[in-house]
């Protein structure tokens, strides 16, 4: 959607993933983005070089926070530190939206430090959505939840990831990160068509988008990030677009990272694929006549 | 199976390394209990690629935090000693900034880990992790020269949260600077061969300027002096503890140049705050 609750009612357009090797380019030439992505766990840190540089980006750009810990799937309650660091850099980004993933990753306090599936379980949901509330709740903002890239299956799965999402999103009142490459990835390693997911996931709660690149191998495919976007991952966005209007887009690019322009024209790839941004008289006649009605 | 249960059985099958042959105590536990087989893949085999992305990231993780380590006890043993680690610390935190915070400590308590040089190793740790500490820790506005030269013999000072102090028994510092430098450089300039080190007694304070960290040898007074401020003395309390310490040689006259050396060289460097 251009704008929902779930995004903070903003209109974002294509942004790139804030990496360190675009550092200089970025504050040395000041490219026009639309805004930067950061990884939030970066920058949770008490001060020196790492929040000296998001500070000069923040005097220039929109950014906007992506998270890799806060493990939602996971059985522990969720950690009050990390809560609290995530809620102080909040306020400093002034992100109008945060986003992390619907995984779980670690147990007893202890971490696994990667995106791990969950169950597709009722018990899943109801715990799942359990902490999101709670984060929601905790930082003020709204949350997107990001599906994962998945490799492994459980047999206490009761339902399709799809459905699975919905339940959660619904049950926790929050918004998707729709990650077309990850569906695409996990599409390819459990045998399920990816436009099922794409078709079924609910439009009024996409956030953001997600695009990327995945790696080949004989047997399975890999959510890598080291590539360009491929073809069926774009055939995917144009899909979700078409569902979802225009969405805030992300690409992605997160090793053998190549020059800051080839990811950003990479990313910019996606403008082919989004309507064009209504103007805002016309989009505000567009709610006085659905006011109207 | 519960979801708790769950993640307790795929965590421990987790915490096994790919390589699982190499360590000892490693033990492996069937996934097929919980995950199911795909047309291409058995469930052990999809367990395996989680396996391998956490390890590698894991290692990685390490690995990149102790470049020197690595120089001084080879390729292979750092390998051994990354993978016996983790086993021993598996990570506590949700940042992988933390994941190294108790290499230090436990390389010197495991000293076959450590090579010939275990002793030279622990410090090049040491000396490492306080580089990481200093590099993010945060920064407080310092106190002016006049400020400093206003305070009494009780009054309580702070010295900056990301100065880091250390007594070391070998000149790590001279290879951690040299390995960092060499990184840094491009692959043709990087076959500079590294300094060698020797046990030598250093004292070590680890800082920030302008977001980039920086070594600085201090003389044993001043360190003492900086120790007993880091630990919360007041400067009359500093002074006493070190005088007390013996051996500290020279006239009254000279311990009292050499406090006010320290205390200048400090507040130069904006460490007290």
């Amino acid at each position: 959607m251009p704008a929902n609750r779930f995004n903070g009612y903003t209109d974002y357009g294509v942004g790139v993933g804030l990496r360190i090797p675009h550092y200089d380019h970025i504050l040395s030439r000041n490219p026009t983005v639309d805004w930067f992505e950061i990884i939030s766990e970066n920058y949770m840190v008490d001060g020196g070089l790492p929040l000296r540089m998001l500070d000069r980006i923040l005097e220039q750009y929109r950014v906007v926070q992506h998270g890799v810990s806060l493990y939602f799937g996971s059985a522990d309650r969720l950690n009050r530190d990390h809560l609290r660091r995530l809620k102080s850099l909040t306020r400093r980004t002034n992100t109008p939206w945060l986003s992390d993933h619907l995984c779980w990753g670690s147990v007893d306090g202890t971490y696994s430090h990667d995106l791990l599936p969950l169950p597709y379980t009722w018990e899943a949901v109801r715990k799942t959505a359990a902490n999101i509330r709670e984060a929601q709740d905790f930082l003020e903002l709204p949350i997107a939840v990001e599906n994962v890239s998945s490799y492994a299956e459980f047999h206490a799965s009761e339902m399709t990831e799809w459905q699975f999402l919905n339940e959660v999103v619904e049950a926790a009142d929050c918004g998707i990160l729709l990650d077309v490459n990850n569906i695409y990835v996990s599409s390819w390693n459990h045998g399920f068509d990816p436009f099922d997911y794409v078709n079924a996931v609910a439009p009024e709660r996409v956030a953001q988008i997600h695009i990327a690149g995945h790696s080949k191998f004989e047997k399975y495919r890999l959510d890598t990030h080291d590539h360009p976007v491929l073809d069926p991952v774009w055939r995917l966005y144009q899909r979700a677009i078409a569902r979802c209007g225009r969405t805030a887009t992300l690409l992605e690019w997160d090793d053998r990272i190549p020059g800051f322009d080839e990811v950003h024209d990479e990313a910019l790839k996606a403008n082919q694929y989004l309507p064009a941004a209504i103007p805002e008289s016309s989009a505000a006649t567009v709610e006085m006549n659905h006011d109207a009605a | 199976m519960t979801l708790l249960e769950l993640q307790r059985r795929m965590l421990g099958d987790l915490r096994v390394p790919p390589d699982a042959a190499a360590v000892p105590g490693a033990r492996e536990q069937g996934a097929r209990d919980y995950l199911s087989d795909s047309p291409r893949l058995n469930a052990q085999q999809r367990l395996d690629i989680y396996r391998r992305s956490c390890w590698a990231r894991l290692r990685e993780a390490v690995a990149e935090d102790f470049p020197a380590l690595r120089a001084i006890v080879g390729r292979q043993r750092f390998a051994a000693l990354i993978d016996a680690y983790l086993i021993a610390h598996p990570s506590r935190s949700w940042t992988l900034r933390n994941l190294s915070r108790s290499l230090p400590a436990w390389l010197a308590t495991n000293p076959h880990h450590g090579g010939k040089r275990w002793r030279a190793a622990v410090d090049a740790a040491r000396l490492e992790w306080a580089y990481i500490e200093s590099f993010d820790a945060a920064s407080r506005p310092p106190l002016s020269p006049e400020r400093i030269a206003s305070l009494g013999a009780d009054s309580p000072l702070c010295l900056q949260p990301h100065l880091r102090l250390l007594d070391l028994g070998w000149n790590v510092d001279d290879l951690v600077v040299a390995v960092h430098h060499k990184e840094g450089e491009s692959p043709d300039r990087s076959g500079k061969t590294l300094p060698t080190i020797r046990p030598r007694k250093i004292y070590l304070a680890v800082h920030r300027v302008d977001g980039l960290v920086y070594y600085r040898r201090l003389d044993k007074f001043a360190f003492r002096i900086l120790d007993a401020l880091q630990r919360n003395r007041t400067l009359a309390e500093a002074v006493n503890a070190c005088l007390e310490s013996p051996p500290h040689a020279g006239s009254a006259e000279d311990r009292i140049r050499a406090l006010q050396q320290t205390l200048a060289l400090a507040g130069q460097l904006g460490w007290i705050c």
